[in-house]
């Protein structure tokens, strides 16, 4: 499927190899439509290379600091990570997850404050022009693993 | 053995992404990543938008699809540069493939890239792809829920269109709740309410690109 249309200026990026190609790690059908996908795969390129560097055999815990702002349905994620890390060295690893609330910043009078109910407004100014402070953290913050 | 490891999970993402940026700006091309729902309007909207532009900025197009290219089709006509991303199967656009596809483009003769999305309200928002700003497209027939359902994208929109507004008498679609909505989660957006197909407020989209347009660009 995808062809070059010879004559126009319009390329089908199947045939020109643009779309990147994905280790074929064993997922469940269907899986690679989410984007917990994405971010497992992501997770474990990391934990490939921090268990080379460190000379670890296998991880045994991931802790992720996830922020509210991000779209990542916990159940998803783990079973993404479960079906993912099968025949990985971070194959049963516990996956721990810290969730931080969204917090903003007033650039008009500079209070800081957490946000509820996607409700960004100043209390204290009204001003609608804020900052985030956090809530859209997506961090591996620490590996644990067994030493070979 | 613990290891503190304090890294972006996207960081690879963001890294390919950071040096498309990087290039754009250096060439003075503004990179603008349609997002909605499928059927939400981004290809109708691309269709008005290209025509308008003709003869004002030259514009070339980075189209992903989950599968077909029947929407790269409906642009071919307007004769400007196309290149089709298929997913097949991902629900969203990554920045190495939009750096491999803006490789296939003479920077140098074109203005305004615009990257339509799959069509998804939710993935495409947490992937940088190099972008200058995400346009949120959305339409009434989707109701008017759905800024507080999917906040991270209109959170992150530099603008936000609301399309197919002369649908809003056979709906229970409500004007008010929606933009305050909007205003809750970004009150700096613009929102532009629009019908691409009776051609309603499409001014308020054009003046906005030709703005952003004439501050980004190499010759506005």
């Amino acid at each position: 499927m995808g062809s070059a249309c010879h004559g126009t200026r319009t390329t089908f990026c199947r045939a020109a190899g643009l779309v990147p190609k994905r280790p074929a790690r064993p997922v469940a059908k269907g899986l690679q439509t989410v984007h917990e996908f994405s971010i497992v795969e992501s997770i474990l390129d990391t934990l490939g290379e921090l268990a080379g560097k460190n000379r670890l055999a296998r991880i045994t815990s991931v802790t992720l600091t996830i922020g509210r702002l991000r779209q990542v349905v916990p159940e998803t994620l783990r079973f993404a990570f479960e079906a993912a890390s099968k025949d990985t060295v971070a194959h049963g690893a516990r996956l721990e997850l810290e969730f931080v609330d969204i917090r903003a910043r007033c650039t008009t009078c500079g209070a800081k404050f957490r946000v509820e109910n996607n409700y960004y407004i100043c209390g204290t100014c009204n001003g609608t022009s804020v900052e985030l402070t956090s809530g859209d953290e997506l961090i591996i913050q620490s590996v644990e693993g067994e030493e070979a | 053995m613990k290891i503190t490891v304090m890294k972006n999970i996207l960081n690879a993402n963001q890294n390919k992404a950071d040096e498309v940026r990087g290039v754009l700006a250096a060439k003075r091309v503004l990179m603008v990543n349609l997002i909605g729902s499928p059927g939400s309007g981004k290809t109708t909207l691309l269709e008005k938008t290209i025509a308008h532009c003709a003869g004002r900025f030259a514009i070339a197009v980075i189209e992903g699809d989950v599968a077909t290219d029947r929407d790269a089709r409906r642009l071919q006509p307007h004769n400007v540069p196309i290149v089709l991303i298929n997913t097949d199967g991902a629900c969203h656009l990554e920045s190495i493939s939009i750096q491999q596809a803006l490789d296939t483009f003479d920077l140098d003769t074109i203005d305004i890239v615009f990257v339509e999305n799959v069509g998804n309200l939710v993935c495409p928002a947490e992937f940088d792809i190099g972008e200058f700003g995400k346009v949120a497209v959305c339409s009434v027939t989707e109701g008017d829920d759905k800024p507080e359902k999917y906040p991270l994208l209109f959170r992150e929109a530099k603008a936000l269109v609301l399309n197919k507004i002369d649908l809003c008498e056979y709906t229970d679609f409500d004007m008010d709740a929606f933009t305050q909505s909007v205003t809750m989660l970004n009150g700096t957006i613009p929102q532009m309410h629009i019908s691409c197909r009776r051609e309603k407020g499409l001014d308020t989209w054009f003046a906005w690109l030709e703005e952003t347009a004439g501050r980004v660009c190499r010759n506005p």
